[in-house]
């Protein structure tokens, strides 16, 4: 090969190298741009004990609705909810809570202002749960969990007073009842919906 | 001897007995399940009753957050037990979802919603799942849908518009698309909560009468956060203006304000004790009525007694005249005619009124607004007394008033 072909060569793979690199800056400042996302960003999903409503960012909030990475969540006494992040996890916050939850790809952080969460996190997520003077991680390595509560809260009792079997006082009515659970049920079948909200 | 009759009738009667025994126990188990959220409740019920979608349903409900794989097959379970039920399309779609199976979720919400095309859940699913997928306009069509049906979901919408687009008021208008009063609210108290003062008035301003309350509300909280051009956008959507164009005071007569409490630009009067205002038809200094004020008593000095804003031209001079006549004014702290800067409170000019006039007498202030006062106010006020407490006694009425630039 010639030293002029060598020499073409070479100053074709360099405009070739410059040209690619002004051409991914130019398509990293354009993901910037647009002030609504138009593309993927992770969202989360609302669900909530007994489908009751309970406040994000303020306004009342029914389950599945989509949480956005900065919201702030509040649970009431008595409900419960999840939030989950599809591949990178998931945080279950206990009632009577407060928390901000910010998420993107590879990440979950949980800042728990009032109440207790656990956080789930998937293999390739890093979790953190912060709470005033305290700070749990998961790793990334491996499906994690962390549960942390805020200071001075007390974790929900986890017995619910059920027993096992059914009892013996509730045989006799159950008799009296399947006949008329029999007929009502016999006419479902259909959306039982009716027209109207 | 037994007949075959009655051993076929036996048969039958014993298969009813079984059926309605396993079909109302399985209902029992699965109600026990929903309230305890144990799984063995919910295999008893299904081993009962293999056909019951509700205890599939229920499966699916407690297993979701532990085995999403079983979750979702329990769920197609139901679905396919009692495929016109729209909760069990609903239930498919969560757990679908949450089982990274998003386009199949959002065929399963879009089937809940063919089925219950009037409820707000099946649109309030849907919609949120396809803003997931990231078509948005798709999902804040069905969110609006939601909405129609359950105005309650109308601050989440806003909120998730909002934050989706961060913070661009125009997406959100036009992604929540207020059509209705309660839209309408709902979309300026959201504003108003995050200091977007001119929005929330733009979308409230043409909302219909049943808006008044919500509309006067606004127009007070933004009157006492000084957003006086705002406030008087608003306003004047409700109020027709002077006639005389170069007079910006509204009602300068005294001929139409019933209402001396209501927030805005008119005529309010303070609530002093002791001080009766009365719309005096016998005397007017022009056209049918003037303001007349009572004094009997203690009252407190400091407080505006009368008052309007008044939108003028920065960096100008203007000259307020009005009508005033008294009758046996009797007070250490007599009343003065003062004009202030809203904003800063700075007073521009001050009239004291007359103990006793005989008749009308004409008053003028001259005043000059600063550079950057848009708004004055046109106060009523006592004078400070030296001695406490500092009565007031006596009759004076107020007509006629004009504000012109010189």
């Amino acid at each position: 090969m010639s030293r002029q072909k060598r020499t073409t060569i070479a100053i074709s793979l360099f405009l070739v190298f410059a040209t690619s690199q002004v051409y991914l800056v130019n398509s990293f400042a354009r993901v910037n741009a647009p002030s609504v996302t138009t593309g993927q960003q992770p969202t989360g999903v609302l669900s909530t004990q007994g489908n009751q409503a309970i406040t994000v960012n303020g306004v009342s909030t029914s389950p599945g609705a989509t949480i956005l990475p900065g919201a702030t969540v509040e649970t009431p006494a008595g409900v419960g909810a999840t939030i989950d992040f599809g591949q990178l996890g998931s945080v279950q916050i206990d009632p009577n809570s407060r928390v901000t939850v910010d998420f993107q790809n590879g990440s979950i952080k949980v800042t728990v202002l009032q109440g207790c969460v656990t956080l789930h996190t998937k293999r390739g997520t890093r979790g953190e749960v912060d709470t005033q003077g305290s700070s749990r991680t998961t790793d990334a390595a491996k499906d994690g969990v962390v549960h942390l509560c805020a200071p001075g809260a007390v974790p929900p009792g986890t017995s619910n007073g059920g027993g096992g079997g059914l009892g013996a006082k509730v045989l006799v009515p159950v008799f009296a009842a399947t006949g008329a659970t029999f007929a009502l049920l016999a006419w479902r079948g259909n959306n039982p919906s009716p027209g109207g909200p | 001897m037994v007949s075959a009759q009655s051993v076929a009738l036996l048969v039958v009667l014993v298969f009813l007995a079984w059926t309605a025994f396993s079909i109302g126990f399985a209902n029992l188990y699965t109600n026990r399940a929903a309230t305890t959220g144990q799984l063995e409740a919910t295999n008893s019920a299904i081993k009962l009753n293999p056909k019951d979608p509700e205890a599939h349903f229920m499966r699916a409900s407690i297993l979701v957050n532990d085995d999403r794989v079983a979750a979702n097959a329990e769920a197609i379970e139901a679905v396919a037990l009692r495929p016109r039920d729209y909760v069990f399309w609903l239930g498919l779609a969560q757990t679908r979802e949450l089982d990274n199976d998003l386009s199949g979720a959002i065929a399963a919400a879009t089937q809940a919603v063919r089925l219950a095309p009037s409820y707000s859940q099946p649109h309030w699913r849907l919609g949120n799942a396809l803003v997931r997928a990231g078509r948005f306009d798709d999902g804040f069509s069905e969110l609006r849908m939601a909405a129609a049906s359950d105005p309650a979901l109308l601050p989440s919408i806003i909120d998730l518009a909002w934050h989706l687009s961060n913070e661009d008021a125009d997406y959100v208008k036009n992604a929540v698309q207020p059509n209705t009063v309660e839209a309408g609210i709902a979309l300026s108290n959201y504003f108003r909560a995050h200091g977007k003062f001119a929005e929330a008035v733009q979308v409230i301003r043409e909302a219909g009468p049943s808006a008044n309350d919500y509309r006067q509300r606004l127009i007070a909280e933004l009157v006492s956060q000084k957003h006086f051009a705002d406030a008087y956008q608003l306003w004047a959507t409700r109020h027709a203006t002077n006639s005389d164009k170069t007079n910006p005071l509204f009602d300068p007569s005294f001929e139409e304000t019933r209402d001396f409490t209501e927030a805005g630009f008119g005529w309010r009067t303070g609530k002093p004790q002791r001080v009766a205002f009365t719309t005096d038809s016998q005397t007017a200094a022009e056209g049918k009525a003037s303001l007349k004020i009572e004094f009997n008593g203690e009252s407190e000095p400091g407080l505006a007694l009368l008052s309007q804003l008044a939108m003028v031209e920065p960096n100008s001079r203007y000259t307020l005249k009005f009508a005033g006549r008294s009758d046996q004014l009797v007070s250490g702290g007599l009343p003065a005619m003062r004009i202030v800067d809203a904003d800063s409170n700075a007073v521009l000019g001050e009239s004291v009124l007359r103990q006793q006039t005989d008749g009308w007498w004409e008053y003028a202030i001259d005043f000059a607004v600063p550079d950057k006062a848009s708004f004055i106010e046109i106060r009523l006020q006592r004078q400070i007394c030296s001695t406490n407490p500092c009565p007031i006694f006596g009759t004076l009425w107020l007509d006629r008033f004009t504000l012109q630039k010189r």
